[in-house]
């Protein structure tokens, strides 16, 4: 699954996304304003997805979350990249090559 | 000699609406009466009389058709910042959310027109003013309020109308207003129960006054001394009211299950930018304040258990 988000792509978010913290310990949720669906993130995904900003590659959003995080488990690399592919498959966020011009 | 002509309707100014009373956290200036106001203070809300114009309905912008849960039929239109509601058996509703100004529909059934302003026409205004609809009753106990959420024909009202004959202060029967910061809280609403026949035979309720019968539904006004005034009461819980087949049993609901239920039971126009408002603000109730969900039969019989769970839930004991 990693294959599907490439090394140099940065990652953003989908602007027709709303999401809301729900407290420190308790996560967020997201809402897709077109499909209506809803997706509630534990506290984890959601200091992922406060580290998204269309400025970063999936490298640099491991980097800073293995930063934030004490006692890094094993498998954080690959629950990373797992957990960014589910957003892309959910159309949360957008992918942006290196070769597309900003509009 | 010329005949003085009177005009049926004097179309009321400013000047010369008197305050009524307040509802909902609006003071409300109108030259009609009203049966279900509060005491109290807050912005100007103006309600005049019909006008002789039919309004010009502008765009649609929703349409609620009678379903079990919600036997009537209305549609909302929108020109500019105005809305235009129509609703069946009922006439239209002017509303200017920005003038904070209402029109009611010319109609023999005062009650019931009063009743629908506190309705569609009113959220239309607290929307404006950044406060958030639930569709929910609210009671207070012992200096804090809970909200008791479900759709339509779940038994909001008639639990409701329980806690009243306990002694405890309803602000709202059916749809309330929250209000978010600095802390969320319930803005009192008209200070009345719609209750079903056999209900209000078998609770027989005092502190009450019937004003109308219709659908099997007897409309009363809460006595001015049980009625209090418009100030927001913090809320304490929120519960969820699930039917069950047997057997009473509360849960705690975490927040991110608890959006769900809400998003049903909120009001939104169909525009991302109300849809963000909209969830926005549940999010934030939802991770605010404590969730419940209370399963249990709907029987009359089972009113006073179920009361007791309210109450437990209250005092910290759900």
């Amino acid at each position: 699954m990693g294959a599907a988000v490439g090394p140099h792509v940065k990652i953003g978010r989908n602007p027709k996304v709303v999401a809301r913290e729900l407290g420190r310990r308790d996560g967020g949720v997201l809402l897709h304003l077109e499909s209506g669906q809803y997706h509630g993130v534990n506290s984890v995904g959601w200091m992922i997805w406060s580290l998204i900003d269309g400025t970063k590659t999936l490298s640099d959003l491991l980097a800073e979350v293995i930063h934030r995080v004490d006692d890094v488990p094993p498998q954080l690399a690959e629950d990373v990249t797992q957990f960014i592919c589910e957003l892309c498959e959910r159309n949360l966020v957008t992918l942006v090559s290196p070769d597309t011009v900003p509009s | 000699m010329a005949e003085a002509v009177f005009p049926e309707v004097i179309a009321p100014s400013p000047a010369a609406a008197l305050p009524a009373g307040a509802c909902f956290g609006f003071r409300v200036f109108s030259t009609l009466s009203f049966r279900y106001l509060r005491d109290g203070d807050g912005e100007p809300l103006w309600v005049e009389a019909p006008s002789d114009e039919e309004p010009s309905p502008g765009r649609l912008v929703a349409e609620w058709v009678p379903r079990p849960d919600r036997p009537f039929h209305a549609r909302l239109h929108q020109d500019g910042w105005r809305y235009q509601l129509w609703i069946e058996d009922g006439g239209w509703y002017v509303v200017d959310p920005g003038a904070r100004r209402i029109t009611l529909p010319r109609t023999d059934d005062i009650v019931r027109r009063e009743e629908r302003l506190w309705g569609i026409p009113t959220v239309l205004c607290f929307l404006q003013r950044g406060d958030l609809p639930l569709h929910a009753a609210a009671v207070e106990v012992e200096g804090a309020a809970v909200l008791l959420a479900a759709p339509g024909r779940f038994g909001k009202t008639t639990l409701a109308a329980a806690l009243f004959r306990e002694g405890y202060r309803v602000l709202s029967e059916d749809l309330s207003c929250l209000r978010l910061r600095p802390f969320p809280q319930v803005i009192p609403g008209p200070a009345m129960l719609r209750v079903r026949r056999d209900v209000a035979d078998r609770l027989k309720l005092c502190g009450l006054q019937a004003v109308a019968e219709s659908d099997n539904r007897i409309s009363f006004t809460i006595d001015k001394p049980r009625r209090g005034d418009c100030r927001p009461v913090r809320l304490r819980a929120i519960v969820f009211l699930k039917p069950a087949h047997d057997g009473i049993a509360t849960e705690r609901v975490r927040a991110t299950d608890a959006i769900p239920d809400l998003w049903t039971l909120s009001f939104h126009m169909p525009t991302d930018e109300d849809r963000r408002r909209c969830f926005g603000g549940i999010a934030d109730l939802a991770g605010s304040v404590p969730v419940w969900a209370l399963h249990r039969p709907l029987r009359i019989e089972d009113l006073p258990v179920t009361v007791e769970h309210i109450l437990a839930i209250c005092r910290g004991h759900g």
